[in-house]
């Protein structure tokens, strides 16, 4: 009943008192809304925006933040894993990643072109995104798992003994990405590698990273000597001036004696750092054969150290051709031939080397080079791979597609967990079920006797249902798990039913409605010889099915919201409630992925009470004096 | 018909609380033999000066949460009560009641992320958003958040001298917060007047009448006008207030949910009588203090037994996921401590003994509480408007 009567509302005064009340009501509502709207835009990010604040996430607007985005997860959330593969500017992580203002149509097409000329091989390059990070993975890792599952024919025990990595299930599946570069990297032969490669080769040129010999160098040389960020030290060092490590290119023969500090880096790197699969030499098979002869003596001794080697003379071996992967058998062997001849004939491969030959050959010179493609390089030698155009061409024809993929992909994992391949879902439904029949027969049971005989104790009854919730749950924890175990009703749904059934508020509610029932029903169904059950049912229950809506309501919520009780008594994986599975879920998962998982668990809440609002306004009992 | 209800009573909330209260008198091993010691435990804690901080804190805690919390939903009621639509009135519902469908302890993992110290923080990027406010700007906000403080107290001394016919509990009550209001209102400027402690004095090589007397007051006065100086707060992980951030949450989530008990409430109270007072000329605050409230005493009284009740045992979930009893112990709770012993410390023992004293507490206060519930009448709105239709025929 409005205090303000209808005739004060249509004064001016009044009228100027429910707009205030109105506008109070409005910021006290955006206080309630905006946290939720907050939660929802935080579903949609990721590690990299995790800590923005506004309410529509920057990358559904921004093309530049989509594309850093599309950088994060091609290259599996991990900072160092982009800086190894890709120049990154002044970026420290994902976020301040350099983006290349324009995509150069023309450049991106000359790769592509040089792509489909010179197959790459294999070592030359990864594939972006097969990384499982925590439960949200990218879309490659999604497909590649899915081949992997049809290469091994579903058998993940096939599977784990061939890559000798114990698999629980298959959503843990990841064996890295290859590490070419690295010096002892030995390939592995198997399916699951062969659909690496397969898929690499399939799909679009941007998910792949080809090797770069300039940001490893950088990354395993130069930034452990003179950190990542500051050239002021390089330069130092250097006695030259660059203004940020992007400008820096790798020679792909030692530096001339004139620069000598980098000459030393160079060495170490081609010697230490980097897998003899990408240096070479110009020396003949004939200066190798004749090393091996030396080395060896024999061709049986040679044979013999070489495990799986079989070669009838020293004249059949010959020097790996330059796109070629040095095995690790005869690895050792080729690093000390390298060691031992001239450094000023050693020199590197790789892809960026071969494009640049490539350019080279094309366009004869840089100023042609310049016209043509529309850059402006200062030698051919200073082409970098265009892999940031590449990446940005993508990302800009696939806009719509990326930003719904990533805004969805918290979404997805969530709903992959809990409820379309977990148990969780159904154990929680099932929880509801037993909690709903139980609270919905002892409660009205005990109500009703209550109620009809209204015994002389009645309020020492209900003081007794009451009294027990004074004290603090921890008190009775451990005794309820000893005897909960004594009944085998550890980790079963029904155990966790049983408390959730009586509730002294919910009796105060059905004691007060039934005491409202006329009571000439009851008279004239004893006169009828009506059973005491019969009355029960009949007439109590049957007309009082608004209250037992609310007492439903009340117990759902109640149920759904439980936490500790779950937790402590049925702690098993396969009977794992929602909110168990939540808490499970946040100890290892992003904080987006939390807010999805979230928005997700509280839909049901949220539905039920939009459309019960009245069922919950009409079982409210409100205290009068008698 | 009660036996399946007494006994899932008994089973469940009683064989418990029976076979759970010997512990209280044993040093209790997981997996050893459990040894009696009659009543150590007991002596144990109460000579233990943490014990005594706990219950402090479990004090202070009930009364920020019973202070903050227990006036917000009846103004939401009343207020909600007001609007003018039903539309309208059925959205606001729908909004304030949205905290609800976040259950509780998530609702907690939300609040972190809002409560995050660093600069990034969602409610530290709000409050430092006044800094970028040029100096007049600054200084209009200034002078609106003063004049919104002043009125508030200006109200609360209004409504004493106004609602004379109150009883004289409320009335006392209503001084005292307004007392409390202008204490707080007063006390930045005898601080100032004052000046620093002789120590602070000293450490920072101070001259002492130029920061206290009348010059202090000018130069405390200096931050009534021009730019705000705002810095990244602690929130949660600052000892001063981290129950109070402990509570808020609450006070937030709790309006909504907590308001409707009161809206259905103000349905049961009479339109004649809200007519004949506005008919006499009763003010808006007259007719609340007069009808309004008096009809939904009784409903009152006993939400805030229930309410402090809940607050002494209850936000031990919260604390725990909020703050674990941190910084320092400063939101270390009776409910807290008695987790820390059973389960971090594995004093099962003594945390249960702590358990029985604090359920002897609440004991007594749901007591009173059941008291009076057992001599009123509970009515759904229906139910009340069925007697009122009844009653006209």
């Amino acid at each position: 009943m409005p205090v303000l009567t209808k005739i004060e509302a249509k004064s001016p005064k009044g009228k100027l008192f429910h707009l205030a009340i109105i506008v109070a009501l409005f910021v006290g509502s955006v206080t309630m809304i905006y946290p939720f709207l907050l939660m929802f835009s935080s579903a949609m990010r990721s590690k990299m925006d995790e800590k923005d604040m506004s309410i529509v996430p920057v990358f559904l607007k921004d093309d530049d933040e989509l594309n850093r985005k599309f950088l994060e997860t091609k290259y599996d959330f991990n900072f160092v894993t982009a800086r190894n593969y890709r120049r990154v500017g002044k970026g420290i992580d994902f976020k301040n990643i350099a983006i290349p203002a324009k995509a150069n149509k023309s450049l991106a097409a000359e790769w592509t072109k040089f792509i489909k000329k010179n197959k790459l091989p294999n070592h030359w390059q990864v594939l972006g995104g097969t990384l499982h990070y925590g439960p949200v993975v990218s879309q490659v890792y999604d497909i590649y798992l899915k081949r992997v599952k049809k290469a091994y024919n579903n058998d993940l025990k096939s599977l784990c003994e061939e890559l000798g990595i114990p698999f629980a299930v298959w959503d843990e599946f990841d064996w890295g990405i290859p590490l070419w570069t690295s010096t002892r990297y030995s390939v592995m032969k198997s399916k699951a590698m062969d659909e690496y490669i397969k898929l690499m080769n399939e799909l679009p040129l941007a998910y792949r990273s080809p090797i770069n010999l300039t940001t490893t160098f950088l990354t395993n040389v130069i930034f452990i000597k003179y950190g990542n960020t500051n050239v002021t030290k390089y330069n130092l060092a250097h006695k030259i001036k660059i203004k940020n490590y992007d400008e820096f290119q790798l020679p792909q023969k030692i530096p001339p004696k004139t620069q000598p500090c980098l000459r030393e880096e160079w060495k170490d790197f081609v010697f230490n750092s980097i897998n003899v699969s990408f240096v070479r030499s110009d020396a003949s098979d004939e200066e190798y054969q004749s090393y091996l002869k030396k080395t060896y003596k024999s061709i049986d001794k040679l044979n013999h150290y070489r495990i799986g080697f079989e070669v009838k003379d020293f004249t059949d071996i010959s020097l790996p051709k330059d796109d070629e992967w040095i095995t690790s058998t005869i690895r050792f062997d080729y690093e000390n031939f390298l060691k031992q001849i001239d450094i000023e004939r050693i020199y590197l491969v790789g892809p960026e080397f071969m494009w640049q030959k490539y350019l080279a050959r094309k366009y004869k010179s840089v100023k042609q080079l310049n016209s043509a493609l529309n850059t402006n390089y200062m030698a051919i030698k200073d082409c970098t791979m265009p892999i940031s155009h590449i990446e940005k061409l993508y990302v800009d024809s696939h806009k719509s597609e990326l930003r719904k993929r990533y805004a969805l992909r918290n979404f997805k994992v969530v709903w992959k967990g809990a409820v379309s391949q977990g148990p969780a879902v159904k154990n929680t439904l099932l929880y509801v079920f037993y909690a709903l029949l139980f609270a919905l027969t002892v409660q009205p049971l005990a109500a009703y006797a209550l109620s009809r005989y209204q015994p002389r104790g009645m309020w020492k009854i209900l003081f007794i249902f009451v009294a027990t919730m004074a004290f603090p749950p921890m008190v009775t924890t451990i005794p309820m798990f000893l005897i909960y175990k004594k009944l085998h009703l550890i980790n079963t749904i029904v155990g966790l039913a049983l408390p959730v059934c009586i509730n002294g508020y919910l009796l105060f509610l059905l004691i007060g409605f039934f005491d409202s029932l006329p009571k000439h029903f009851y008279e004239a169904a004893t006169i009828d010889g009506a059973s005491e059950f019969r009355m029960f049912w009949q007439i109590t229950m049957m007309m009082s099915k608004p209250i037992l809506a609310v007492v439903a309501l009340q117990t759902f919520i109640g149920v759904w919201a439980s936490f500790m009780m779950p937790l402590i008594f049925a702690p098993a994986e396969e009977k794992q409630v929602l909110a168990v599975w939540v808490h499970q879920f946040q100890l290892d998962a992003p904080t987006s992925a939390v807010f999805a998982c979230i928005l997700i668990a509280s839909i049901p809440t949220m539905v039920i009470f939009m459309f019960a609002q009245r069922t919950i306004m009409r079982g409210i009992a409100v205290p009068s004096e008698k | 018909m009660m036996l399946p209800g007494l006994f899932l009573l008994f089973f469940i909330n009683y064989l418990p609380l029976i076979l759970g209260a010997p512990i209280a008198f044993m040093r209790y091993e997981f997996v050893a033999d459990s040894t009696f010691v009659g009543v150590q435990n007991f002596s144990s804690i109460l000579y233990d000066t943490r014990f005594w901080d706990s219950i402090w804190k479990t004090f202070y805690y009930a009364i920020l949460v019973v202070g903050l919390g227990f006036w917000p939903p009846i103004l939401l009621a009343i207020m909600l009560d007001e609007v003018p639509t039903n539309t309208l009135k059925y959205i606001y519902r729908t909004i304030f009641y949205l905290p609800t469908i976040v259950s509780g302890i998530i609702m907690v993992f939300l609040w972190k992320q809002l409560y995050n110290p660093s600069e990034d923080g969602f409610l530290n990027q709000i409050i430092m958003s006044v800094n970028t406010f040029g100096p007049v700007a600054a200084t209009v906000v200034k002078l609106i958040l003063i004049t919104f403080w002043l009125s508030l107290v200006g109200f609360v001394i209004y409504c004493f001298f106004k609602l004379k016919e109150l009883s004289i509990p409320v009335r006392g009550a209503i001084l005292a917060f307004a007392c409390a209001l202008i204490v707080v209102t007063v006390s930045p400027f005898i601080d100032a007047w004052i000046g620093p402690s002789d120590l602070i004095i000293e450490a920072r090589n101070l001259v002492k009448s130029e920061v206290s007397g009348w010059s202090g007051l000018l130069a405390f006065l200096t931050n009534f006008y021009g730019t705000f100086d705002v810095k990244a707060f602690g929130w949660v992980s600052d000892a001063s207030f981290a129950m109070f951030g402990c509570v808020l949450p609450m006070v937030w989530a709790g309006a909504g949910p907590g308001c409707i008990i009161y809206l259905a409430a103000l349905k049961t109270v009479p339109e004649d009588l809200v007519e004949a007072a506005t008919i006499d000329g009763a003010s808006f605050i007259q007719k609340i203090s007069y009808i309004t409230l008096p009809r939904v005493k009784l409903l009152i009284l006993i939400q805030l037994m229930g309410a402090i009740v809940g607050a002494l045992r209850g936000g031990t979930n919260f604390i725990i996921a909020m703050t674990n009893g941190g910084p320092n112990g400063a939101t270390r709770t009776l409910g807290m401590d008695i987790f820390e012993r059973a389960f971090t410390e594995l004093e099962y023992g003594v945390g249960s003994a702590m358990g029985w004293i604090l359920g002897g507490i609440m004991i007594v206060i749901s007591c009173y509480q059941m008291i009076r519930m057992s001599q009123s009448k509970f009515r759904t709105a229906d139910q009340a408007e069925r007697e009122k239709n009844d009653n006209k025929q």
